[in-house]
């Protein structure tokens, strides 16, 4: 089940991460749920597992342009895939530390993984019905996906 | 009991070493514990003392008067040979004054004799200056020859004749052995003769053969005594040296066996604290739980359970301070917490018992990394006791015992027990409930759901378009919330009046953005996760029911929910439709201390496509009626009404010009008073223009949605939406809508919806 404060503490991370790396803040969408299938995702994904008092995953997925305005938002020339990649992971490391931040030792967060869109469908635990949190910045949206037991 | 065994243990085995545990700040007291650990330590060797004193005292009472005795034995002997050896010495001179008469008188040689004389004299002299004890000769017996003697009165007794007798002995024979030379002379004439000195030498030595006879016995005798008195003091000394010397051998006996003892019982204590020891590593390597002494400064000890390394997953732990073992582990809060706590333990002047029924530590949640970016979290236990030592507190013993599986399953257990209770709950509430009736819900209220998800999905920016979404969802919610509340489904009730709560909160705010919307998809997910949960309780006891239940049979309690939509005919749907609307209304009337009965006619003609908006309609229609028109039974009998209001349902098929839904109760009626002040309150309308309104103009308002004369909302009424939802119903069907009023007397809503062959042909069309 979900809980406003814990997907809010997640948002928040993402947020923070617009307002402070690319100097712009990001439009947060109306959240939904995802009831059936699998949640629409983007060309790169950053998950991050969650363990201990609460089990499940959180996702950020991007659109392979809004990352690259990003990059080149933060002055980097290189905006190669590796280096879109990269940044997805960021994104997912800024949201995890701020969780940490905020749960402490009561939220078990591992080292985001990276997944291409390529891979197939984001395969995320079915019991679950993750929520899905727009984020709007500039003319690009990715998506904040919050799937927690 | 485990514990205070190894307090023991650790104890003994640390001994005086816990000399460096007693508190800063006592210096005083210092000096004093100080000299009271130099006497423990002494009184620890006492067993080894008390046998040096032992030898000491034997060697004093029995070895050194031994030592004298054996000396005093000796010299006795001493002087005993030497009595006995010169006693001889007067026969001696008797046969050499003889020897010397005889050569005299045959004029023979004379200085044989003379010398024998002469040697006996210095004999006899070399004795008496011996048993004189004369200081100046050098020996042991010279220093102590003369003590046997001197010492008993009967042998200087026998000295005094002895030395008399000789001295007069040797006046006599001093002129003979004066004599030198030779004593003859020889001439023609007379051949040898004597000469002068020859003469005189046989008169002196005459006279020395007298005295010789007379003195030389006398001191032969003495001398004999003086053998005679050291022998008998010889034989007492012997048998007392003896008796001394067993005496020795019984002591020595008694020190031995008093050290074979001491050495036993060493070797006895020694082993025991070798199993002691023993035991005290078995318990620390065995236990499960931690165990480790705390000293003044927070330190560890150096002795503590092997389970320290594998609880807080370092080595080593002994010499770590309390904060560095919990640091890495525990958040901040509760590090200083627990060192407070530990702080409490230290003074003196709190009881241990109520500190420790405060322990803060008695179920802490720790965190180890795992290596792999994850985290482990488990529970620990921590318990401490005071440790004191010559009745002051010298350490903590701190306990730690891993909870983890315990705490994991209280927490099991409480949210099982949550979730059983919840499920009782619905359980209850779903067994009042006409299966068919919760079937359709069911059904209902997922599409409801479904669609305000889908509204939320809807890509959205503008504030206008934003509040518009706030607008439907509540219609949505109002509905699925109409519905449990008829059907009695309080959980469900509960988080759709949550749901609308938030969704006013919202409407109430200057500006709304996206992520606004989040506390509504959360809430969302939970009416989900209710329902679904709702739907599998039921279905689990659908299906032995429904197995049993006959054809047709829709008693309450009877869960066929599984039954096809398609197969429900009219009168079934009409009886499951009745009995919600009764049941809302007994609801809705009993919670407000009011009495209402319900009277329906026709809706088993109600057709398939109007018969949830019909069921919505009148749901709607009867909370508001009973909630604002029917009144309390003493306001009733007092206009002269029954206590018991009565509510109309009443639907018929009136051919081409449509169906006809009329929903009439015979309360108080409408307050067009209440209305305009309602109005008012609301800014919908100015005082003036309110007042100036009629009827027909005022009555449009309680379509109009947040529209409400309930200055309070409820789960029923007061949001403003329960009429706005049927206008919006209507307005859907292509409808129409309309309100008449007796004050007083009753309130009538009348919904027309077009014939449904119209409907058709306007869609074909």
């Amino acid at each position: 089940m979900l809980k406003e404060t814990e997907v809010r503490t997640f948002l928040d991370g993402a947020v923070h991460y617009f307002e402070v790396s690319a100097r712009q803040p990001v439009a947060v969408g109306v959240p939904y749920l995802v009831t059936t299938g699998a949640p629409p995702v983007n060309d790169f994904t950053g998950v991050i597992a969650v363990s201990g008092k609460r089990k499940g995953v959180i996702c950020f997925t991007a659109p392979r342009s809004m990352l690259m305005v990003l990059l080149m938002r933060m002055n980097e020339s290189d905006t190669s895939e590796e280096n879109m990649r990269d940044l997805v992971g960021e994104v997912a490391n800024t949201i995890s530390g701020n969780a940490r931040r905020d749960f402490g030792r009561d939220f078990c967060i591992s080292v985001p993984s990276i997944v291409a869109s390529s891979a197939g469908p984001l395969s995320l635990p079915t019991e679950m019905r993750p929520v899905v949190i727009p984020l709007n910045w500039r003319t690009h949206s990715a998506r904040l996906i919050v799937c927690l037991s | 009991m485990i514990a205070s065994e190894w307090l023991y243990v650790m104890d003994d085995r640390n001994g005086n070493s816990n000399s460096g545990l007693h508190r800063v700040g006592q210096v005083p007291g210092a000096e004093i514990s100080a000299m009271k650990k130099l006497l423990n330590r002494l009184l620890a060797f006492r067993g080894p003392m008390l046998i040096g004193i032992a030898l000491t005292g034997f060697a004093f009472a029995v070895l050194l008067p031994g030592f004298q005795l054996a000396g005093r034995l000796d010299d006795t002997t001493a002087a005993l040979r030497l009595v006995s050896e010169q006693r001889r010495q007067a026969d001696v001179v008797a046969a050499a004054l003889g020897a010397l008469r005889d050569r005299l008188d045959s004029f023979g040689y004379v200085d044989e004799p003379l010398n024998e004389v002469r040697n006996s004299m210095a004999e006899l002299d070399s004795l008496e200056r011996t048993l004189n004890a004369a200081t100046d000769l050098g020996g042991r017996f010279a220093v102590s020859a003369s003590r046997p003697i001197r010492s008993s009165p009967e042998l200087a007794a026998d000295l005094v004749t002895f030395q008399a007798t000789w001295q007069r002995l040797r006046l006599g024979l001093v002129p003979v052995v004066a004599f030198q030379g030779v004593p003859y002379a020889d001439s023609e004439a007379s051949g040898v003769q004597l000469n002068e000195g020859g003469r005189l030498l046989v008169q002196e030595s005459r006279k020395a053969i007298v005295v010789a006879r007379r003195d030389g016995a006398q001191m032969s005798a003495a001398l004999g005594q003086i053998a005679a008195a050291l022998e008998a003091q010889s034989t007492q000394l012997s048998a007392f040296l003896r008796l001394l010397m067993l005496v020795a051998f019984g002591g020595t006996l008694a020190v031995g066996a008093s050290l074979t003892y001491y050495a036993l019982a060493r070797r006895r204590q020694a082993l025991l604290l070798a199993e002691a020891r023993l035991q005290t590593e078995g318990i620390l390597q065995t236990v499960k739980e931690g165990l480790f002494l705390l000293d003044s400064k927070g330190h560890i000890g150096a002795a503590h359970s092997a389970s320290m390394r594998r609880l807080f997953k370092r080595d080593p732990v002994a010499g770590l301070s309390l904060q560095e073992l919990l640091a890495p582990i525990v958040p901040d809060r509760t590090l200083r917490t627990a060192l407070r706590f530990v702080e409490i333990l230290w003074s003196e002047r709190t009881k241990e018992n109520l500190v420790r029924s405060i322990n803060p530590l008695q179920e802490v949640e720790v965190s180890f990394e795992t290596g792999s970016g994850g985290q482990e979290t488990r529970w620990l236990e921590f318990d401490f006791h005071r440790v004191r030592n010559d009745g002051k507190l010298s350490n903590l013993l701190v306990s730690v015992n891993d909870v983890t599986p315990r705490v994991r399953l209280g927490r099991e257990l409480a949210e099982l027990r949550e979730k059983a209770q919840s499920q009782v709950d619905t359980l209850l509430g779903v067994l009042q409930v006409n299966p068919e009736q919760l079937r359709s819900f069911l059904a209902d209220a997922d599409t409801a759901m479904r669609m305000i998800n889908a509204m939320l999905r809807e890509p959205a920016k503008e504030e206008a378009s934003l509040r518009g979404k706030l607008e439907a969802i509540f219609r949505q919610m109002h509905g699925i919330k109409g519905e449990a509340s008829a059907l009695g489904l309080t959980t469900v009730q509960s988080r759709a009046h949550e749901f609308e709560d938030a969704l006013k909160a919202l409407r109430e705010q200057s500006s709304v953005s996206g992520g606004d919307f989040l506390t509504l998809a959360v809430r969302l997910d939970d009416l989900f996760s209710h329902l679904e949960s709702l739907g599998d309780l039921v279905e689990r006891f659908a299906q032995p029911v429904q197995a049993a239940a006959a054809p047709g049979d829709t008693g309450r309690g009877l869960f066929i929910v599984g039954a096809p939509r398609a197969v429900v005919d009219p009168g079934r749907a009409a009886s499951g439709l009745i009995d919600t609307l009764d049941q809302l209304l007994q609801r809705v009337a009993g919670d407000r201390g009011k009495s209402a009965r319900l009277v329906t006619n026709g809706l088993e003609v109600v057709p398939e496509p109007y018969r949830r908006a019909v069921k919505d309609i009148a749901v709607q229609a009867i909370r508001n009626s009973v909630v604002h028109g029917i009144e309390i039974p003493e306001l009733r009998r007092i206009g002269g009404k029954a206590a018991a209001g009565t509510l109309t349902v009443q639907f018929c098929d009136e051919g081409a010009a449509g169906y006809r839904l009329i929903i009439e109760d015979d309360g108080a009626g409408l307050s067009l008073r209440r209305i305009r002040e309602a109005a008012v309150e609301r800014g919908i309308l100015c005082a003036e223009d309110a007042a100036r309104l009629d009827s027909k103009q005022l009555l449009p308002l309680l379509f109009r949605a947040g529209f409400s004369t309930h200055a309070v909302a409820d789960e029923d009424a007061g949001r403003g939406v329960g009429m706005s939802l049927v206008a919006e119903i209507v307005k859907d069907l292509n409808g129409r809508l309309g309100i008449s009023s007796g004050e007083g007397r009753y309130t009538r809503l009348s919904v027309v919806l077009p014939s449904l062959q119209r409907v058709q042909s306007v869609a074909v069309a």
